[in-house]
C-alpha cells in the first residue's frame, strides 16, 4: 500500500538522521549542518523561482537579514535566542514585502538585477553601517540556542534542532505545494497572462512566493548565526545568492526535496574535493556546468523521480 | 497527476546511500605516529593567496628547517595544510577538518581577521593552542586564552602612522585615507585620535572600497582641505593605486603608508618617481642588515620560491620556531603548550622580538621607513614601539 | 570648480570602461537571450591577455593589443561552444547559472595561469599627464575615453548600417523567423559571441594600465556595468554610452560631495530606482513580455 511505504520511508530516514551524529566527526558534522541549513533557504527558493518563476537573486540577503537581525537582537539587546529567532523570521519576511511590492512588478532579468540590486545594497549597508551590524568585523559572540541548564553549543547537539526545523519546514512546503496557493504559484509561472485573465491577484500571489521564501531564508540564517556564532557581511553577498539558485537548479527545481539534495550535493562538493589542490574550483565550476548540461531536470532525476513537472513554455 | 507524497522508494535508498556515504567519507584519518602534525590555514585559492602564498612558502621552508634540527618534541614535524579561500565558513570547515584529520597540539590560523574571527569559537570548543596573524584588534580584545597574535595588531599600526607624521615629520594639518572595512577603518579611527593627541589637526577621513579602482575624489577633498600630509592605511593594490594618482593629480604631499604597499607583491605596482614622498610602516624591516639571521632567512626563502619574502608571511616562521621551543620544553600537551606560549619573552626571530601580553599579543613594535630616492627600496628611520 | 572637472573627466574615463562592458553584455542579451554573468571573468581575461603579450612576451604595444584582441575574439567563440551551445535551448536561469560556473572556472584557471599577484601593464602613453581645465587626466585615461567611444560608434555602423548587421538584428528580434528567412542563425551567434570577446578584451586592455591587472578585477566593473545599462536602457546601444557615463560620474560625484563610504550603495539605489520607476532606462523601448 502506498501510504504504508510512505510511512515506512519516513521512519527509516527519521531513523538514520536520529543516529547519524554518533558516527560522524565535528568536521562532517558541521558541513551537514551548513548543507541542512541551506536546505531550508533552497526550499524557500523554490516557492518563488521553482513555483512562481521569479527570478530571485536576493536569497542571500533575506538569509543575512534573519541572521544579522537574530545577532543584534540576542546580543545587543540580550534577548534569548528562542525569541530572537522567531523576530528574525518575521522581521525578513516584513523586508521582503517592502522590497516586494515595488519589485514584483518587473519581470525576467529585470526582476533578476533589481533583487542583485538589494542584495548588493545589504552588503553595502551591513558592511558601512558599524554601530548597528558590526561592519565587516560582523557580530560575534552570538549565544547559542539552549534549554534552561543545556546549551545546544555543538554542531552534534545543533545538528537535531536544524533536522526538526527542516523536517517541518519540509512539511510545510509540502502542504504549501498541494494548497491553492501553491497551485496559484504554479499557475503563475507556467502562463501568467492567463491567471491575470481568470482573475486571480498576480501580483498577490508573486509577493506570497517571494515573502515565504524570505521568510525561509530568514529562518536559515537565523539558525545559521546561532551554529556560527559569528556572522559577517561576506557570508550573505551575491555569490551566495547565485549558489542558492544553483542549489536548486542542480537538485531539479520545482521538487522540495531536490531542494534539499541540491543544497547538500553543493555543500559537499567543494569540501570533497579539497585534495584536489588550486584545481577544485576549477573542477567544481567544470562540474556543476556538465550538470547542468546533461541532468536539466536536476540530480533528483538520477534517482528516476518525477518531482513536480513545471516545464515553463516559452522561456 | 503529479507526485504528492513526498517519499518514494527511491528517494529513500539514495537517501540512504548518501547517509552511508556520509559517514565512511567522515571516519577519522589516524594520525601518524612518530610524526607531530600541526595545522595550518592558509589560503591557497582565491584572491586572499597574495598573502596567503607568503605564509605558505614560509611555513614549509621552516618545516624543513625544524627537521633539520631534530624536529619538535623529538619527533618529524609535518605541517599540515587546509585551504581557507576568502570565505569565513570555508575557514571554520578547514579549521574542523584539520581538527578531525590530525588531531593537532597547535593551529596556525590564516593572516585575515574575519576569518580569525569566525574561527575563534570553534577554537574555544576545541580546545587548542593557535597562532594568527590577523590585525584587527576585535580579535586580541576577545581575550581567548588559546590564541596568540604573531604580528603587530592593527591599532598599533594606526599608532604609528600618526606618530610618525606629527613627531617624526613635524606635520600638523593631516588628512587620512583609508580602505573601507575593519582593516582600515577602526585604524583611521585610532590614528585620529593618535594625531589629536599629538596637538595636531586632522582635516579630513575619506574612505574608499576595497575594490575601487579610482580615488581621486577621495583625494581632492583631503588636498582642498589644506592637508599638509596624508595617512594612508591600505592594502597592497588599492594603496599603489592611491600613490598612482596622487603623482597624476600633482598632488606632492608626504604620505605615511601602511605596510601593505611595500611587500614584494605590491612593490612593483608602483613607479619610483610615485614613492618620493612616501614614508610608510613595516611590520618587520626584512632587510640583510638587520643581521646574520635575517641575512640567511632571505637568502634561502628567495632562492627556494624565487619570490622575496614579505613580513606577514615571514611571522609565520618566527612563529613555527617558538613553537618548536616550546614543545621541545613542554612536549606536545595542549594545555602546557598554551602556557608556555604565555610565557615567552623577548625571544628574537626574523620579523620581530615577541613577548606575549595578556592579551595575547606577541608582538609590540614596527618599523619605520622612507624610500631611497630614485629607487623602490625602503630605507630603515626606526622603531616604533607600544 | 577644479574640483569639479576633475571629478567629471574622471567620471568620463571609468563611464566609458562601464560603457565598453555593458555594451558586451546587451550584445550578448540582445541577440541570445542571455544574461552573461561572466561577463566580468572576461573582461579580466582580456587584461592578462594584453598583460602577457605585453610584458611577458616582450611584444611592442600595438601588436601586443592585436593580438591579445585575436586571442579573446577566440575565447568568444570558445565561450560559445561550451557554454552557450550545450545550454541553447535551455530556460534562461539554467544559462545564467551555466555562465556563473563557467566564471569560477574562468577566475580560477586564471589564478593558475598568471597567480595572484598584480601587474602593472604600461600604457602606450607611458605615465604623461595633460591638463584639462585645470584638471589632471592621464593621457591613457583620455585614451580610453575615446578609444572606448571609437569602439562603440564602430559597433553601431556595423549593426545598423551592414548587411551582417541587419542580419543579427534579425536574429535578435526573432530567431525563428530569422531562420525561415535563411539567416545562419548559429554563425550569428558566434558573430555574436566574438563580438562580446573584442568588448571585454578592450575593456580588459584599455582598463590594465589604469586599474592594474588583478585576477579579481572582473566582478566589480561588471556589476557597475549592470547598473550602467538599467539606467541607460537594457537594449540600447546610446543607452549603454549614457548609462555607463552616468555611472561613471555618479561614483565620482558622489564619492566627493555625498560619501565616499557609500558611493557604491549611491549607485545600485540609482539602479534599483530606474528598475522600480522606469525599467526601461532611459533610452530603452517599453519592454514587452520578456520573462
Amino acid at each position: 500500500m502506498k501510504a504504508r511505504t510512505a510511512l515506512l520511508a519516513a521512519c527509516a530516514v527519521f531513523l538514520v538522521a536520529l543516529v547519524l551524529p554518533a558516527f560522524i566527526s565535528g568536521y562532517g558534522i558541521r558541513i551537514l549542518n551548513l548543507a541542512l541549513i541551506s536546505a531550508i533557504a533552497v526550499i524557500g527558493l523554490n516557492f518563488a523561482f521553482g513555483y512562481a518563476g521569479l527570478i530571485t537573486l536576493a536569497q542571500a540577503g533575506f538569509v543575512g537579514c534573519g541572521a544579522y537581525i537574530t545577532a543584534i537582537l540576542s546580543t545587543t539587546l540580550g534577548l534569548s535566542p528562542w525569541l530572537s529567532i522567531p523576530a528574525a523570521v518575521i522581521g525578513t519576511g516584513f523586508i521582503s514585502v517592502v522590497i516586494g511590492l515595488p519589485m514584483l512588478r518587473l519581470k525576467g532579468h529585470y526582476l533578476a538585477l533589481a533583487t542583485l540590486g538589494f542584495n548588493v545594497s545589504f552588503v553595502i549597508v551591513a558592511t558601512n553601517w558599524k554601530s548597528v551590524m558590526g561592519g565587516t568585523d560582523g557580530i560575534s559572540g552570538i549565544p547559542p540556542l539552549a534549554l534552561p541548564g543545556w546549551a545546544f553549543a555543538t554542531d552534534h547537539r545543533y545538528y537535531y534542532v536544524i533536522w526538526v526545523v527542516l523536517a517541518a519546514a519540509t512539511w510545510c512546503a509540502w502542504r504549501i505545494r498541494n494548497s491553492h496557493i501553491g497551485l496559484a504559484m504554479i499557475a503563475v509561472r507556467d502562463d501568467e497572462i492567463a491567471t491575470g485573465a481568470a482573475s486571480v491577484g498576480v501580483t498577490r500571489i508573486k509577493l506570497q512566493a517571494f515573502a515565504l521564501s524570505a521568510v525561509y531564508a530568514g529562518l536559515s540564517g537565523a539558525l545559521f548565526a546561532h551554529m556560527a556564532n559569528f556572522v559577517a557581511p561576506d557570508d550573505f553577498n551575491l555569490g551566495h545568492s547565485i549558489i542558492y539558485l544553483a542549489m536548486l537548479i542542480i537538485g531539479g527545481e520545482g521538487s522540495i526535496l531536490g531542494s534539499i539534495a541540491g543544497a547538500v550535493i553543493v555543500t559537499f562538493m567543494p569540501e570533497l574535493m579539497r585534495d584536489l589542490g588550486t584545481a577544485y574550483m576549477i573542477v567544481f565550476g567544470a562540474l556543476m556546468l556538465l550538470i547542468l548540461i546533461f541532468l536539466p531536470k536536476g540530480l533528483l532525476s538520477l534517482t528516476g523521480i518525477v518531482g513536480r513537472r513545471l516545464k515553463a513554455s516559452g522561456r | 497527476m503529479g507526485n504528492k507524497r513526498l517519499f518514494g522508494r527511491r528517494k529513500v535508498m539514495a537517501g540512504a546511500a548518501a547517509a552511508t556515504g556520509l559517514t565512511i567519507w567522515s571516519q577519522r584519518l589516524s594520525a601518524q605516529s612518530g610524526e607531530v602534525a600541526v595545522g595550518a590555514m592558509v589560503p591557497i585559492t582565491g584572491p586572499f593567496n597574495v598573502s596567503g602564498q607568503q605564509y605558505h612558502f614560509s611555513l614549509q621552508m621552516v618545516q624543513d628547517e625544524i627537521n633539520a634540527k631534530g624536529g619538535v618534541a623529538g619527533k618529524k614535524l609535518k605541517i599540515v595544510f587546509e585551504d581557507v579561500k576568502d570565505s569565513n565558513s570555508v575557514a571554520v570547515n578547514a579549521y574542523l577538518k584539520v581538527v578531525r584529520d590530525i588531531e593537532p597540539p597547535l593551529i596556525f590560523l590564516s593572516s585575515y581577521t574575519t576569518q580569525n574571527l569566525a574561527t575563534e569559537p570553534e577554537v574555544t570548543k576545541a580546545q587548542i593552542p593557535g597562532m594568527y596573524a590577523g590585525g584587527g584588534d576585535a580579535m586580541h580584545l576577545k581575550k581567548n586564552p588559546w590564541l596568540f597574535r604573531i604580528r603587530p595588531h592593527d591599532g598599533l599600526q594606526a599608532l604609528a602612522l600618526a606618530k610618525h607624521a606629527t613627531e617624526g615629520l613635524g606635520k600638523k594639518k593631516i588628512g587620512i585615507i583609508y580602505v573601507q572595512n575593519d582593516f582600515g577603518q577602526p585604524g583611521a579611527v585610532a590614528a585620529e585620535k593618535m594625531v589629536k593627541a599629538a596637538g595636531a589637526e586632522v582635516v579630513g577621513m575619506e574612505a574608499y572600497a576595497f575594490t575601487d579602482n579610482d580615488m581621486s575624489a577621495q583625494l581632492q577633498k583631503l588636498k582642498n582641505a589644506g592637508a599638509d600630509c596624508l595617512i594612508c592605511i591600505s592594502y597592497g593594490k588599492d594603496g599603489a593605486l592611491v600613490l598612482k594618482l596622487m603623482k597624476e593629480m600633482g598632488i606632492d604631499l608626504p604620505v605615511v603608508i601602511s605596510s601593505g604597499v611595500m611587500v614584494p607583491a605590491a612593490r612593483n605596482l608602483i613607479a619610483p618617481d610615485e614613492l618620493a614622498h612616501v614614508n610608510g610602516v613595516m611590520d618587520a624591516y626584512l632587510a640583510p642588515e638587520r643581521g646574520p639571521d635575517v641575512a640567511a632567512y632571505i637568502k634561502t626563502f628567495k632562492e627556494r620560491f624565487k619570490v622575496d619574502p614579505d613580513p606577514f608571511g615571514s611571522c609565520y616562521y618566527d612563529g613555527a620556531w617558538i613553537m618548536k621551543q616550546v614543545m621541545d620544553k613542554v612536549g606536545t600537551d595542549r594545555a602546557k603548550i598554551r602556557d608556555e606560549l604565555k610565557l615567552v619573552k623577548d625571544y628574537k626571530g626574523v620579523t620581530n622580538t615577541f613577548t606575549t601580553d595578556e592579551w595575547g599579543n606577541m608582538v609590540h613594535s614596527l618599523a619605520v621607513f622612507s624610500i631611497k630616492p630614485g629607487t623602490r627600496d625602503p630605507v630603515f628611520i626606526r622603531t616604533i614601539t607600544a | 570648480m577644479q574640483q569639479f572637472v576633475q571629478l567629471v573627466v574622471s567620471g568620463l574615463a571609468v563611464g566609458s570602461v562601464y560603457a565598453l562592458v555593458g555594451l558586451a553584455f546587451i550584445m550578448v542579451n540582445e541577440a541570445t537571450g542571455v544574461v552573461n554573468f561572466a561577463t566580468g571573468q572576461m573582461v579580466a581575461i582580456g587584461c592578462f591577455l594584453g598583460v602577457t603579450t605585453s610584458l611577458q612576451m616582450g611584444l611592442p604595444l600595438a601588436p601586443a593589443y592585436v593580438l591579445a584582441l585575436a586571442a579573446m575574439a577566440f575565447f568568444g567563440v570558445v565561450f560559445y561552444a561550451v557554454v552557450f551551445r550545450p545550454l541553447q535551448d535551455r530556460p534562461v536561469v539554467t544559462v545564467i547559472i551555466g555562465t556563473v560556473m563557467i566564471g569560477i572556472v574562468i577566475q580560477n584557471a586564471a589564478l593558475m595561469t598568471w597567480g595572484s599577484v598584480p601587474f602593472r601593464p604600461r600604457s602606450p602613453f607611458g605615465r604623461q599627464v595633460i591638463d584639462v581645465f585645470g584638471a589632471a587626466l592621464s593621457a591613457h585615461a583620455l585614451f580610453v575615453i575615446v578609444v572606448a567611444f571609437l569602439m562603440i560608434g564602430l559597433l553601431y555602423l556595423f549593426i545598423y548600417r551592414t548587411a551582417i548587421g541587419a542580419r543579427m538584428r534579425a536574429v535578435a528580434q526573432d530567431r525563428d523567423a530569422a531562420r525561415l528567412m535563411g539567416i545562419g542563425v548559429d554563425r550569428m551567434f558566434v558573430l555574436t559571441w566574438i563580438i562580446a570577446g573584442l568588448l571585454t578584451g578592450a575593456a580588459g586592455i584599455l582598463v590594465g594600465p589604469m586599474w592594474f591587472a588583478d585576477v579579481n578585477m572582473g566582478d566589480p566593473i561588471a556589476l557597475k556595468a549592470f547598473a550602467a545599462i538599467i539606467i541607460g536602457g537594457f537594449s540600447s546601444v546610446p543607452g549603454a554610452i549614457v548609462g555607463g557615463i552616468l555611472v561613471g560620474l555618479a561614483e565620482m560625484l558622489g564619492a566627493a560631495y555625498i560619501s565616499s563610504a557609500y558611493k557604491d550603495g549611491l549607485v545600485f539605489l540609482v539602479m534599483i530606482l530606474f528598475l522600480l520607476v522606469r525599467p526601461q532606462g532611459i533610452f530603452g523601448e517599453r519592454i514587452g513580455q520578456r520573462a
